[in-house]
């Protein structure tokens, strides 16, 4: 199963950067976000290192993605970071990481592309100190009908390509444990900026 | 924080914070910041708002000619319909894949699927109550469907944010 999805991001990461490429216009809601980021930072999902441009200087981050592919074009990227930024292969869903180790936790459209993200926010609130924050810029299903529906049928095609467009990441942010602090709309009720935190013990 | 994008552009923003730095107080130069930052913001806002709402007003039109043309090909009420919307989707596909870099893939793909499928519904349920438009006219109306659909989302958009700020609390 792990291996089956490493391959489809595999095959995606030579077209990844053309559809994710509009940092035009979420690049500064996403540098907002990510300022954020403190202490020992696990960047959930690098991708192909778009994302990276956006990290603030000077933080210390473990940045982990399912393929090896996205993970080479990452690697030219991270060059350009001035700070501590080391790339790792792993599966967010089984993390060989301590409990308790990370301050910060950032995904950027992770959950929408990870198979069972119930399992996978566990995982992220296991590996994340009490007090410690889960930082998350993710596209949702919307509670509008018509939109929510239309998400429903882009999803029929999209889950082909690993990517569901309806996912229910709030509730799933809750029910993993974590106290939500903040949700700003990026774009409508579909693109939201996530602000969490694993209550201290 | 130099807010420009270009270093020709960052320089002579910096050349001016530095000016500004000697003859006023720090409060000064930070208003100074947050206005310009501000003000670039809003400019980008509204030059996506504009991005968005010409795609709608496009996709709408292209619908509308989609089931014209599916309609003028002479086949049976249904056959025509079918055709028609499977036309309209791979249109708006391949238009929402074109812009993604630009508008954002979630901004182009989502509220155009939207006209993309009503536009051609609503042609076709005028013309089975009686309702025939010429050509011209149904590319125009499809075009105005995707101008009300980018206004109902602009509606939307600001709904979502006030049912977040309330129920979550902002940043």
């Amino acid at each position: 199963m792990r291996n089956a999805l490493s391959a489809v991001w595999d095959l995606r990461a030579s077209l990844y950067d053309f559809c994710e490429g509009s940092r035009l216009r979420r690049g500064a809601t996403k540098a907002e976000l990510f300022r954020e980021m403190d202490g020992k930072v696990l960047f959930v999902a690098v991708g192909t290192g778009t994302d990276i441009r956006h990290f603030p200087e000077g933080r210390n981050i473990l940045a982990i993605d399912i393929s090896d592919k996205m993970l080479a074009k990452a690697a030219q990227r991270a060059k350009s970071y001035s700070g501590n930024l080391v790339l790792a292969k792993a599966d967010v869903q089984h993390l060989h990481l301590p409990d308790a180790y990370f301050d910060t936790v950032t995904t950027s459209c992770t959950m929408c592309s990870v198979p069972q993200p119930a399992m996978a926010l566990r995982e992220l609130c296991r590996v994340l100190k009490p007090g410690g924050r889960l930082l998350m810029f993710e596209h949702v299903r919307s509670r509008n009908r018509l939109l929510g529906f239309t998400l429903d049928c882009m999803t029929l095609w999209t889950r082909l390509f690993g990517t569901a467009m309806n996912r229910e990441t709030v509730a799933n942010v809750l029910a993993a444990g974590f106290q939500i602090s903040g949700i700003r709309s990026v774009y409508l009720d579909i693109i939201l900026a996530i602000r969490a935190m694993k209550p201290a013990c | 924080m130099c807010p420009s994008v270009s270093p020709k552009s960052c320089a002579r923003h910096d050349k001016r914070i530095a000016k500004l730095d000697r003859r006023l107080s720090p409060h000064a130069v930070d208003a100074y910041e947050r206005r310009t930052v501000g003000q670039k913001e809003v400019r980008h806002d509204l030059a996506f708002r504009v991005g968005d709402c010409a795609f709608l007003v496009l996709i709408g039109y292209l619908a509308a000619a989609a089931m014209q043309w599916a309609r003028d090909l002479g086949w049976s009420t249904p056959s025509s319909f079918i055709t028609g919307m499977v036309l309209a989707m791979c249109i708006q596909i391949a238009l929402s894949f074109l812009v993604a870099p630009v508008l954002g893939s979630i901004e182009s793909m989502v509220p155009s699927m939207v006209v993309a499928m009503v536009v051609p519904m609503l042609l076709d349920g005028a013309e089975m109550i009686g309702l025939e438009l010429e050509a011209p006219t149904a590319r125009y109306a499809g075009g105005l469907l995707g101008l009300m659909g980018f206004l109902a989302l602009t509606v939307y958009s600001a709904r979502c944010r006030r049912y977040f700020e309330l129920n979550y609390g902002g940043p």
